[in-house]
Order: structure tokens, then C-alpha cells, then sequence
């Protein structure tokens, strides 16, 4: 079995993931497997659209990747580090919301309480450039589209471990967000997500709670060697999350 | 007086149709002709009113007035979620404000001095609406504890809006209304439209007549003087007609009804009160004399006839606006807005999105890619 495997940043881990998962042996449905992936920032997928006589296409190199190898299924992890740039540094007073799925979480009643549906269609703006990119991939292959959830925030002591410079350069550490903030922020952005992923007929696979602490941040045994990303560990386990749903969909297929 | 002398000799042209309104270039007909007062630079203007006051307060803006906005978004939101949470479109978040009692009621609100009992309405699930601006933001709110904290700061915004204005615009809407039985709470919408329950047990109609709607103005103007007294007060009547009305009748004749009690309301107040003009948006986009400004549906604004409302507004209340230059920027402006796909982030906010982007780069650099 071949899948295929696109994305931005994080897809970087699950590619990691994937291919020392191969080396190993690991199998899909008593067979090794196989795998290819894509960078979307690289050169030939930049600009991911294309305006042409016709309108507005999918890149082609995009395209191409898609169904080159004939591949099983298509794995994408667009976008994901939206809600580190909303809220991983506050900007401007303070702010805080109320997460409607967990009222109960800490809230600092000292900042300015924004409403839910502000921050959410915040982020969906910021998220829109990347869920049309995933929409176009799900639109142009008639394969299975299965979207790995981005990792969920790096604990506050990950985070100013990595890499220094740039908190130096882009904003002052002193004001950091609160990792309960990340946590919700990140919540309404994979709510988003996999709204995006269920109107276009896309699958989503989610991080199991034990890949993540008490507070909802990713457990440092699956942190990379930065403020956002995961690891090589974390982009195994993911990747064999999206192979088990994979073989549920082609044994309900077959 | 001789035959030849009369009170219609000498008038000044605005007193002739043929001279003002027939032979009026086109998009200059220019109603206005006392009353005016210049709002300085620095004067703060708020906004209230129906659909079409959304129209004054978007030029205001865009113009480089002193738009005054209480309940302003916090940077973190990007335009889009800004508006999709409606900050900025008035001067605080209250939504449409259609009827005189709807705003009356809203200072009592803000002031603590009246507590409607159907006070938020709790749809399926962990919705919560409030009765008073329902279409405030998508998806209602989603906490009785969110919904508390979010009416606790608009209601500050309502107070220091109402406190420290220097020109209030009202626009008048609607005389027909839903209340509370309970309490004769007003409803800016039926229950059961954008949420709630509607119920012939809790809900009546009510369609408010002269002497309401002038004794609701009333009150709101002395009540609004007493933490104000330097407030001027621009009152205008929308143009935009009835969507549906509740009385048996044609909807069409309801319009006109509505429409004229609060003309002639403004007209009353305009002329017994000093601190209040009536501006006439209302003659210059309905009267049809100067120019078709109803898109097809025959009840949406065109563009077109805003700015000339906006235009004439500009003429006479705010500075150096002889030339319409202030007219002129607002529409460059709007214009650009209503290009533009989206917002450009803020500075820090695309420093982020780029930092993270190197970020992103820097991890690819160890690429397990072919």
C-alpha cells in the first residue's frame, strides 16, 4: 500500500512519523507500506492556486501529486499554527474567552473577555488561505483525504526553550498567553477544522488524549525542537491513527 | 400688501418646488435647509437606529470623523471577526435599535432602572440569545456566563457612549413592535424569529402612534441631557420600508403610516427642543424625487443614494466639508474596503504569521522530503 502525504509545517513530524514506521516494517492490513510527502511551502506548490483563463486552479504541481504513484489514500495536515499566531502572544490588553465546550476552565477575570464567536470567525479567517487549499485537494482527487489534526500547544516551558531568537525579535516573552488561552484557542481552531473536514467529505483524526498533559498541552515526550511543532514520536502515532481509520473505511468500503 | 405682495414673494428658492426639487441637478437635491451646526474634528459622533443608520455611521467612519465607538473590538480580532461579532457598526454593540421605546428602554438597561424578566433566552443546547439584540453574533453566546460578561461591558459601553458624545445620530425605523405582556419589554425582533419562543400568552404586537413614539423622545432626550448636557441630538427617519408588517393590512399602507408618525414626530421635536435637528435622509432617498435609489427589491439603499444623503450630511454638519472632500475620502475608502478580499493583518500580527512561517522553514530545513 502507497499513500500520499501534504502539508505545511507540521507535516514535517508526520512525514518523520511515517517514513521510521516504514523502516521499521510497520505494516497496513499484513503489508508494508509505503509513502510520499509534500511540502507544500516548497517552490512548485507556491502559490497553492493559479489564476488562469479558466478561473482559479489548484496548483498543478499539487494536482500532480495527488494521484502520482497511485497512491491509497491522501494524507494532508494543512495549515494548523493559526491559533499560535492569535494567541500565543497577547497583543494589545489582555484578553481572554470562554470556551462554550468547557465553561469551566480557568478564566482571567482581570483581561477584556472577548466573545466565543469573535475569536472563532477570527480564526476561521486566518484559517480560510489553508482550508481552500484543502478544500481544492479534496475537490481534485477522488480518493480518501484524511486530515491529521495539528498538535495541540506546546507547554509554556517548551516554548521559551525554543527557539529563543525568536521571541526576541517578534514579540516580548513577558507577554506570553497563559497555556489554558492556548488550549482554548487551539480547541476552536480543530472545531473549525473538522467542521471544514466534514462539509467537504474529508476525514479527521484527532490527538488522543494521552498525547497530551492535564492541561491540554502536548506532553513533552511529543514536542519538537521548537515553539509549535512535534516530533518524530508524536508524527508515528498520528500516523498510525490515520492508518487504523483508513483500514476501517476500506474494510466498510470492501 | 398689495395683490402683487403676498407670502410667497421673495421666498428663497428651496421654498418653490419647480426652482429646488424639479430643476435640481441630478444627485443634488439638497433638502436641508436650517438647523445646522458644524461638528468640529474633535467632536465624537455615536450612532443609533435602524438598518439604515448603519449607512451614517459607515461614512462617518470612513470619512475621518470622530466616530465614536465604545464597545470597540480588541486587536486580536481581525476585521472579519469584528464584524462578524458586529463591533463597529454602531457605537456600541446594541444592534438595530428600531422603535423609541426600544431605545429608551436600552438607556433603562444600561442604568440599571429596568430589568426585563424574559432577560436572555436559552436555545437548544449551550446557546444563549439575548432578547434585546439576537443577531448580535453568530451562534448566540455560548454561556449564561459569557452572555453576562459580554452585557456587563456593553452596557458600560452604552453609558460612556451616552455620557461623553458630542452629536447623537438617531435614526428612526419602525412603529411596530413586539412586547413583553410582563413588563412591556420591547423586542428589536418578533420572538421566535432569531430565537426565543414566541407565545400569544407572553408576546403582544403593538404599533406605536404620535403621541408614543413623541413621549418615548421624550423621555430618552431628558434622560440622555441629564448625564449630557452638551449633547446634540441629529434625528433622521430610514427610508428603508417595512420587511413585513403585523397588521392586517397592506404592507405598503403600514410603511407609510410608520413613516409618517415618526416624520411627524421629528418635526415636533425638531421644533420644541434646541438641542435637536431633523435631518432629511428620509425625503431624499423615499420622495423618489431625487432619483430611483431602491435596488429591485424596491427596499434595499443603493449605494448610490447613500452617498448622496452622506453628501448632503457632510454639506452642512461637518467641517471643511465645502468641497465634499471629507465626502469624496469616504468613498475612496469604501470603495477599498469593499475591494478587498480581506483585512491585511496588523504589523505584529503578520511579524507572527511570518516568524512562524521561518519557523516552519527552519523545520523544513532537516527535510525527510525527497
Amino acid at each position: 500500500m502507497f499513500f500520499v502525504g501534504l502539508g505545511h509545517s507540521h507535516v514535517v513530524a508526520l512525514a518523520r512519523g511515517a517514513y521510521a514506521l516504514q523502516a521499521r516494517g510497520a505494516q497496513f492490513a499484513g503489508e508494508p507500506f509505503s509513502s510520499k510527502f509534500h511540502y507544500l511551502y516548497d517552490a512548485p506548490y507556491e502559490p497553492p492556486f493559479l489564476e488562469t483563463e479558466e478561473g482559479r486552479r489548484l496548483n498543478p504541481s499539487i494536482a500532480d501529486a495527488l494521484s502520482d504513484g497511485d497512491p491509497l489514500f491522501v494524507l494532508t495536515s494543512v495549515g494548523g499554527n493559526e491559533h499560535n499566531v492569535v494567541s500565543i502572544a497577547q497583543r494589545g490588553p489582555r484578553f481572554d474567552f470562554i470556551l462554550g465546550e468547557q465553561p469551566e476552565l480557568p478564566l482571567d477575570a482581570r483581561s477584556e473577555i472577548i466573545p466565543e464567536a469573535a475569536i472563532r470567525e477570527t480564526l476561521r479567517d486566518w484559517m480560510e488561505p489553508k482550508v481552500e487549499v484543502l478544500r481544492a485537494i479534496s475537490a481534485t482527487t477522488a480518493r480518501l483525504v484524511v486530515q491529521i489534526e495539528p498538535p495541540p500547544p506546546l507547554p509554556r516551558e517548551q516554548v521559551l526553550a525554543y527557539p529563543k531568537e525568536f521571541f526576541r525579535t517578534v514579540f516580548d516573552q513577558r507577554r506570553m498567553s497563559s497555556d489554558t488561552l492556548r488550549y482554548k484557542m487551539w480547541r476552536v481552531q480543530t472545531a473549525l477544522l473538522r467542521e471544514a473536514c466534514e462539509s467537504i467529505g474529508a476525514h479527521y483524526v484527532d490527538t488522543p488524549a494521552d498525547m497530551m498533559d492535564d492541561d491540554g498541552m502536548l506532553m513533552l515526550s511529543f514536542c519538537g525542537k521548537d515553539a509549535t511543532h512535534a516530533n518524530e514520536a508524536y508524527g508515528e502515532a498520528m500516523i498510525e491513527r490515520a492508518l487504523q481509520l483508513v483500514a476501517r473505511q476500506t474494510a466498510l468500503a470492501g | 400688501m398689495t395683490h402683487r405682495d403676498h407670502p410667497y414673494r421673495n421666498r428663497p428658492d428651496y421654498a418653490y418646488w419647480r426652482r429646488s426639487v424639479a430643476e435640481a441637478p441630478a444627485g443634488e437635491l439638497d433638502p436641508f435647509v436650517s438647523g445646522a451646526f458644524t461638528i468640529g474634528r474633535r467632536e465624537s459622533v455615536a450612532t443609533a437606529g435602524s438598518c439604515f443608520a448603519q449607512h451614517i455611521g459607515r461614512y462617518l467612519k470612513a470619512g475621518g470623523s470622530n466616530y465614536m465607538v465604545t464597545e470597540a473590538p480588541h486587536p486580536v480580532l481581525t476585521d472579519k471577526g469584528a464584524l462578524a461579532a458586529n463591533y463597529g457598526v454602531f457605537s456600541a454593540r446594541y444592534g438595530n435599535i428600531y422603535t423609541a421605546r426600544q431605545l429608551v428602554q436600552l438607556f433603562d438597561r444600561a442604568y440599571g432602572r429596568f430589568a426585563p424578566r424574559e432577560d436572555v433566552w436559552q436555545e437548544s443546547g449551550r446557546v444563549f440569545v439575548d432578547p434585546f439584540r439576537p443577531n448580535i453574533q453568530r451562534g448566540g453566546f455560548n454561556s449564561e456566563r459569557e452572555f453576562h460578561l459580554d452585557r456587563e461591558r456593553h452596557f458600560r459601553a452604552v453609558r460612556e457612549m451616552f455620557e461623553n458624545m458630542d452629536v447623537f445620530v438617531f435614526t428612526l425605523g419602525l412603529t411596530e413592535a413586539w412586547r413583553s405582556k410582563a413588563d412591556g419589554a420591547i423586542f428589536p425582533v418578533c420572538p421566535g424569529v432569531a430565537g426565543g419562543t414566541f407565545s400569544a400568552d407572553n408576546h403582544e404586537f403593538i404599533n406605536f402612534g404620535v403621541d408614543d413614539v413623541a413621549a418615548d423622545m421624550r423621555d430618552f432626550i431628558a434622560k440622555l441631557t441629564a448625564v449630557n448636557r452638551r449633547v446634540r441630538i441629529i434625528l433622521t427617519v430610514s427610508p428603508v420600508p417595512l420587511a413585513a408588517t403585523a397588521e392586517n393590512r397592506h404592507v405598503l399602507v403600514s410603511t407609510i403610516y410608520s413613516k409618517s408618525v415618526l416624520r411627524v414626530v421629528c418635526d415636533m421635536l425638531a421644533r420644541a427642543l434646541p438641542n435637536v435637528v431633523y435631518f432629511p435622509s428620509y425625503e431624499i432617498i423615499a420622495s423618489g424625487h431625487a432619483g430611483h435609489y431602491f435596488a429591485d427589491d424596491q427596499r434595499t439603499i443603493r449605494e448610490e443614494g447613500v452617498a448622496h444623503v452622506m453628501r448632503v450630511f457632510a454639506r452642512h454638519f461637518l467641517t471643511g466639508s465645502e468641497d465634499s472632500a471629507l465626502f469624496a475620502r469616504a468613498r475612496r475608502t469604501l470603495d477599498v474596503i469593499r475591494g478587498a478580499e480581506s483585512q491585511p493583518p496588523t504589523n505584529e500580527a503578520a511579524a507572527l504569521e511570518a516568524a512562524f512561517k521561518a519557523m516552519c522553514d527552519e523545520e523544513a530545513l532537516d527535510r525527510p522530503f525527497d
